[in-house]
Formats: structure tokens, sequence, C-alpha cells
């Protein structure tokens, strides 16, 4: 039942333990995924196929949606491979939340690139459900809020398949 | 023939390699004839916050100033600064790895001053941005091109290999043979590259370090691009800055094996065993681990209170000679960028000593000027000129760097080598802070074991035992060498993937093959005829002239 429950709220991408800010308010963290090109902000799909980056690699891009706290906070991300707790990937990010309307959401205007390929020596990417985690942190380094979402990782089916495989899979 | 260069120029790498001074391509020239030369052929210091990656990059070149040119595929636009060398010098003497022989003498010893029992000698240290200029139009793959420093630079867009390099021939960064085909790999929609060639009147002694800062979550070494103009077995030094021990996180760790280490020389074979440690290792890529630990080793190493003087204080020196004189006495390093500046405003006059080195003359330019009109050096002194071009080239460079290193606490120095056709994956480095620290000092004893019959020490019978306690044994002495062949040791006791978190999983245990050779119980099979009997004859020889 316990696993039923996590399951669903890792797929809804659901907060987990909001916490209040300095000034008592609830924070909350809406975790999502990013057009190919990092732009905008879409909900994880549940299978999310790797982006090639830049630097010939690929990642999932990583979007947020925050609520009840302002000013300059920390992203700290985990990237886990479901099946073996195996860490794929960490990474942090400064944000800066602007003010918004009381009860209005900030959203990130970049996403992040959760960095997954090359994968550390035989550990496999391709096909395997990963556990994303984001924690906030506030400029003193209080947790603010944290959040998982669940995805099977996919490598693209175009021209960069065949590169995928050689560098995703371990 | 124009060349352009991939992260460091590798062709050019080969001229420095050659060249006996190091200063004229700004090689790094160990000051300890016994440490280790390991020249490497790409020298780059990393630090990571906030997702963002800091790189500096010490570019190596020494040939013709408008043959010079360097690219790089980044996954952003970059901030670009100026670097220093002696980053990179300090960088290299203060992590270096040092292989320490400690020699011990038991018995009667008929040679040298050392005749006493277990007396040790330690012989042997060994050690071993600035606004777009131009901002493009939208047709064009250009985003900035400006410069700085001796450099003229451009940041394109990687959408297209054809437009970008279009752009390139247009604007004289030529391309070298053999990067359309590895190019591709960096060729995509929202990557970037950056272009740099020197400036128009610069020469190779204007070159320094670039500082890159770009978003990114991992930093990564476009080898596969560098490939083109690589030599074989290329060196590839990174020094990570984080909160914990870097880490390859797609190449394989190895582990060097001690024993195959020429202690008694300091470590002077140290490149051949990375070399054979590399090729032995799964794809032939491995990187070892010389020094994981506090940062501190840097500590005041580029800044420090007091050095650099003042810059007005300067400035208001009355004559040339007074100026360059107060750089010395204020800590300025005799690097080739500090020369090429001094040399452009101040060229050593005819009345020096014929031959003389800007090294040498410079530093000491007071005697050398003494009952001289310093106007015979130059008479267009212009210290306001001289101070800022010092100011962006070196004060600015090392406190920026030195800020570094208060900032991330440890650092982690890697080390491999690579032959072209090995450059077939991108290193990328990560950190795990559970990772035990790896100290850049070694430590090593030789023991003699002296008879009436011991006149020569090389000649002695001897036994090596190293740090990670194998035991080497010389029963001809020195001399004629150990009765194992080094060369049929692995390279490395073990090869290992380092994980980002957690223990290493090792892959490759080379431990039992060696033990076999050199492990404490092969010992006493030191020789035929001195070994064992006669290493228990002297022991108690040497109990009862104690007792």
């Amino acid at each position: 039942m316990m696993r039923l429950a996590l399951a669903l709220c890792l797929t809804a991408a659901c907060g987990i333990s909001p916490r209040p800010d300095a000034g008592g308010l609830e924070v909350e963290l809406e975790l999502g995924s990013a057009a190919p090109a990092g732009t905008g902000f879409t909900p994880m799909p549940a299978e999310a196929t790797l982006v090639p980056g830049a630097q010939g690699g690929f990642h999932v891009w990583l979007s947020y949606k925050v609520k009840g706290t302002e000013g300059a906070v920390k992203a700290a991300h985990t990237v886990r491979r479901e099946g073996d707790g195996k860490l794929l990937s960490r990474g942090e990010r400064r944000l800066e939340v602007a003010a918004v309307e009381e009860g209005g959401w900030w959203q990130s205007d970049g996403a992040t690139p959760a960095f997954l390929c090359p994968t550390p020596l035989g550990v496999s990417v391709i096909d395997v459900s990963a556990i994303f985690e984001v924690t906030l942190f506030s400029e003193d380094a209080r947790e603010l809020v944290k959040q998982q979402v669940k995805t099977q990782l996919k490598c693209p089916t175009d021209g960069q398949a065949d590169f995928c495989q050689r560098i995703c899979k371990g | 023939m124009n060349r352009l260069t991939t992260w460091t120029l590798l062709g050019a790498g080969a001229l420095c390699l050659a060249a006996p001074a190091a200063e004229a391509c700004g090689c790094f020239a160990p000051p300890d004839p016994t440490v280790p030369v390991v020249q490497a052929g790409e020298r780059i210091l990393f630090s990571m916050k906030d997702g963002v990656v800091t790189a500096h990059v010490q570019i190596q070149y020494a040939g013709d100033a408008q043959d010079f040119g360097w690219l790089l595929p980044l996954p952003s636009v970059p901030t670009l600064q100026l670097g220093t060398d002696e980053v990179f010098t300090t960088l290299v003497n203060r992590t270096q790895p040092k292989y320490r022989l400690t020699r011990q003498f038991e018995g009667e010893c008929g040679f040298g001053p050392l005749r006493s029992f277990g007396l040790s000698e330690n012989t042997s240290v060994a050690s071993a941005g600035a606004p777009p200029a131009q901002d493009a139009d939208s047709s064009s793959p250009l985003v900035i091109q400006d410069s700085i420093g001796p450099y003229d630079y451009a940041v394109l867009k990687a959408d297209s290999k054809d437009e970008m390099f279009q752009w390139l021939t247009d604007n004289r960064y030529f391309i070298p043979v053999g990067t359309d085909q590895t190019v591709g790999n960096y060729i995509r929609p929202g990557a970037f590259f950056l272009a740099l060639k020197l400036k128009s009147g610069k020469s190779a002694g204007d070159l320094q370090p670039v500082v890159l800062q770009y978003p990114s979550q991992l930093p990564m070494i476009p080898i596969i691009l560098t490939s083109v103009a690589a030599q074989p077995n290329m060196g590839v030094q990174v020094w990570m800055l984080g909160t914990g021990r870097a880490i390859p996180r797609n190449f394989h760790h190895a582990v060097v094996n001690d024993a195959v280490i020429d202690w008694q020389t300091g470590g002077q074979n140290y490149n051949d065993v990375i070399i054979r440690a590399a090729k032995s290792a799964p794809e032939k890529h491995a990187f070892v681990t010389e020094y994981a630990g506090v940062s501190s080793v840097m500590a005041n190493a580029l800044d420090r209170p007091g050095r650099f003087g003042q810059k007005d204080v300067l400035v208001s020196q009355p004559d040339v000679v007074a100026f360059i004189d107060y750089l010395f006495r204020n800590g300025f390093p005799t690097s080739s960028q500090v020369l090429t500046i001094l040399g452009r405003y101040a060229p050593i006059p005819s009345w020096a000593p014929a031959g003389i080195s800007p090294q040498v003359f410079y530093p000491n330019i007071r005697s050398f000027a003494r009952n001289r009109d310093p106007s015979t050096l130059t008479n267009d002194y212009r210290p306001i000129e001289m101070a800022a071009d010092l100011w962006t080239a070196i004060v600015e460079p090392s406190k920026a760097a030195q800020q570094l290193f208060t900032e991330n606490p440890i650092l982690t120095r890697m080390y491999t080598t690579l032959s072209p056709e090995d450059m077939n994956k991108d290193p990328v480095f990560s950190f795990n802070p559970d990772l035990h620290m790896v100290p850049f000092e070694h430590s090593a004893t030789l023991t003699y074991f002296c008879s009436d019959q011991s006149t020569q020490q090389g000649d002695t019978p001897a036994v090596l035992r190293t740090e990670q306690g194998w035991v080497v044994s010389y029963p001809g002495g020195t001399n004629k060498g150990p009765s194992v062949t080094l060369d049929d040791l692995p390279a490395a006791v073990r090869y290992e993937v380092l994980p980002e978190e957690g223990v290493p999983d090792v892959t490759i245990d080379n431990k039992g093959t060696i033990h076999k050779l050199v492990g404490p119980a092969s010992a006493c099979a030191v020789a035929p005829g001195v070994p064992a009997v006669a290493l228990l004859a002297l022991a108690l020889v040497r109990r009862r002239r104690r007792g």
C-alpha cells in the first residue's frame, strides 16, 4: 500500500514535506521538464527522451515551479536508478525566485540539464526507471522543500540513437 | 601553413616538449632536477559552483604567432577572462607526486661515511566578460566577436558545421586537416564554439591562459576534437576544485603499482609508468589520482598580503629601471607573460651582456643598469600603460585564481596519457565526497646489507620496501638491478570504477600477479647466494654487537 502511494506520488510529481520559509509561508515545489530547447515548463513525462547536450552528452531537462518563497535559492538535484538506487547524476543551480502575486507560482526561465550521459562506467540509463529528486535550499542552507518525480529514460530514435546507445549504457 | 588548435594547441605541444627553454613556450620547467618531469599536453583547472563551470586552460604553443589558433566546443556562451601561467606552474609544483627514498645500512659497510648500523640517509626527495564589441546578425553563426589581452576571439553557434567553418575561414581562423571529421559530435543546435587567435602584432610569448565560465553541470574535455593535433601518449592533467574528491566519471581509475617506480632516481620513470598503466586499462582509458586533499596547499601561492605592491606607487617610479626593479621586489613572477610585456616597453639594450636572457636581465636590472642612464633602456617610459598591462595580465588573474582556492576546500589532481587513436571518448569529471584523500608524497626504504666484502654501495645487496609493501630485492646490488624485471610487472595495482558516492568498484586486480614477484614472501628469494641466509646472519651479527 505504501509502495502504491509512493508510486502514485512520484508519477504525479507531488511535493514532499513542504516546509515553511523564513516568513512562515509553506514552500511548494513542482518539478517538471521542458521543451527540447530547454524552454518552458512541461510535466515530467512517463517516458523521457534523453536530450543531446552541447558538449556531446545527453541530459533530461528539469524545470521548476515554486510557491511560497522568493529571492535566491539553491536547487540541488540527484538522479537515481530506481532498481538499485545507483546515483546517476548530481548537480545544483542557483535560482532567483521573483516575487509573484499571492498564491501564484514562480516558474524558472531556463531549464536545468540533469546530466546523464556519458554515464558512470558500468551504469546504463537506457530504458531504466529513474527517480529525480530536487531539494530547494535557502541562502542560509535551510532545506525549504524536497520533491521527487519518476520517469523512464529513453534514447532518441533519430540520428543521435547510436551515439546515445554508445555513451549511455555505461 | 596556418594551424588551428583544439583545447590546447597540440602540435605546438610537441614543440614545447622539445624546447629546452621552457620559458620560450610557457611550458613548465621544474626547479628540482629529481622531480619526475611530466609535460602535459593539456593542463586544465576546473571549479564548479551553482551549475557554473570555471575552467582555467593553459595554452602551450611555440610556433609562429600567425599560425596560432584555438577552437573549443562549449554548451553555452562563455565569459572569457585572462588567466596566468603562474597558476599552473604553482599547481604543478605544490601537488607534484614525490617519491622519497630513505636508505638504510645494515652491517659493516666498507664504503662512504655511512658505516654505522641502521644509519638512515634520506637521500632522494623526488618529485617525482567584457561586453561584446560586435554582435552578429541573425543569419551568421557569429554570436560574439571581441578581443581580450593578446587574443581576438569569436563565439560561434554550432548549429551548422558548414556555416561555422565558412565563418572561421573568412575570418582567418584556419581549420586543420581532420577537424572536419571529428567536429561532428559537437555540432548541434544550442551549442557554441569559442575560436581564439593572436592579435596582429602579438607573439607566441604573449600567450597566456584563458579563463572560461559557462553554465554546465559537469566539466568535460573535448578530447575527441583534440585528437586532430595530438601526439602519441599526450599528457592530460586536470585539477578539480570542489567540496569533495573529484573523479573521472566515464574513465577508469588506475592505482599505480609503486614497485615499478624508479625510487632511486626519484621516480624519473614516472611518466612511462603512467603511459603503461593507461595503455593496459580497459579501452586504454584511465586516470591516476596524483593528489586529493586540501586546497590550502595553494594558500598564498598567487596572492598574499603585500604581493605586487601598490599600483600607484609603481606608476610613480621615476624611471624604467626603478619601475622594473619595483616589480621584482614585490613578487612579480619571471613568467613569459611578464617578460614579454617588459620586452615590449623596454627591450634588452645593446649594452647588456651578450646573450643574456630576459629571465636574468630584468630581475637584476638594477645591477646591470648601474652607472647608466635609464633612458638608454627606453626613451619612451610609459609607466601608466605598463602598469595597466601588468595588472590586466598578472595581478587581476592571480587574485581571481587565488579566490578559487579559498572558496573550494578540496583539490584533486588527475593525470593520464592518451594517444590520438584512443581519443574516442570525452572524459567527464565529477565528485565523490566519500572517497579517501590521496597524498602526493610517497616513501620507500632501501636497505643495504653490508658484509666484509662491501666496498661499493651499488654492489652491496639491498632490498627495497615500497609504500605499498612490495619488496624488490637487489641481490647483486643496485648497480646490477633488481632480481625481477620491473617492466614485467603490471604498472597498476588495480583498475577501478569510481562512483559518485560510496566505495570504488575494482574491475581489474593485479595484486596477486604483483605479489608473486615482489610480495613480502618472495623477498626471501632475494638472490642466489646472498639472500635469506646471509641476511639472517647479518641480523644475528648486528644483534650480538648491540648486545
